[in-house]
């Protein structure tokens, strides 16, 4: 018996968020779709381990995070700077406020505790709940829960928006732009 | 439940520890709603500039092979 297209199919549609998860976790794009492509490798060959019906971006998701920490420990810790996607693209295309802005996030990101940055990736950006979430990091969703809050922040303090700094409506895109440019 | 569970101990070990360690730190104020609210927006908007990207051409090359693989594996 062959991978079913049933199967094939929806690891497919689940592509485009892994490499967004990905790239969440290492800030470099071509780390990302390395880990990706371990991914799609590992999910062809345990595809039966996979239960028809249930989760599969959240079986995806829990392959690449295990690939993402096998591949760390080997590295011993240089992901940090990484290769900023979004600060080279702006540089290249010039396309200011946006991608700088998330260049500026990619950085902030990439200084947070491996485990801090995970949850609020699944739970903030990738739209897992915190049963999900806390199923994929093996942990419970108590702990789940308090990382989402410590990294968020961690995030704002990194973004110039933190507790003790003025913020308010009209601030927001000033401080944000301080932050960019500060950087 | 979603199997893969190899490379757990030694990640559990980690998380615990950081765990340990956070507590002894002292606990900051609480964010405000807006920046929450700023931070979730921007997160999103991080991760779909790629997530809204179609599949590459060598993830669905790469599929191929691996389907004549295990079909080739099978005969």
């Amino acid at each position: 018996m062959s991978v079913p297209n049933a199967f094939r199919d929806l690891v497919i549609a689940a592509i485009p968020s892994l490499r967004a998860f990905g790239l969440s976790l290492t800030a470099r794009s071509d780390r990302a779709d390395d880990l990706v492509q371990e991914t799609l490798m590992k999910a062809w060959k345990h595809y039966e381990s996979f239960e028809p019906g249930s989760n599969m971006k959240a079986w995806l998701y829990t392959i690449l995070r295990n690939e993402f920490y096998t591949q760390l420990r080997k590295r011993k810790r240089e992901v940090e700077d990484g290769d900023g996607f979004y600060s080279s693209k702006a540089a290249v295309h010039g396309e200011q406020e946006g991608h700088l802005h998330m260049a500026d996030l990619q950085k902030a990101l990439a200084k947070l505790p491996d485990d801090q940055r995970e949850a609020l990736i699944l739970v903030g950006a990738s739209g897992f709940s915190y049963e999900e979430a806390a199923e994929i990091c093996k942990v419970a969703v108590g702990t789940i829960k308090s990382r989402v809050n410590r990294g968020r922040t961690k995030l704002a303090e990194l973004l110039g928006m933190g507790a003790d700094e003025p913020f308010g409506p009209d601030s927001s895109t000033e401080a944000v732009l301080t932050g960019s440019l500060r950087n | 439940m979603f199997g893969f569970g190899w490379t757990m101990v030694e990640d559990e070990k980690k998380h615990n520890k950081k765990q340990f360690e956070s507590k002894i730190k002292p606990v900051k104020g609480p964010t405000k709603p807006e920046v929450t609210d700023l931070i979730g927006q921007r997160l999103r908007t991080y991760y779909n500039e790629v997530a809204e990207q179609p599949v590459p051409d060598r993830f669905l090359s790469l599929l191929d092979k691996l389907d004549e693989a295990t079909s080739k594996k099978l005969k």
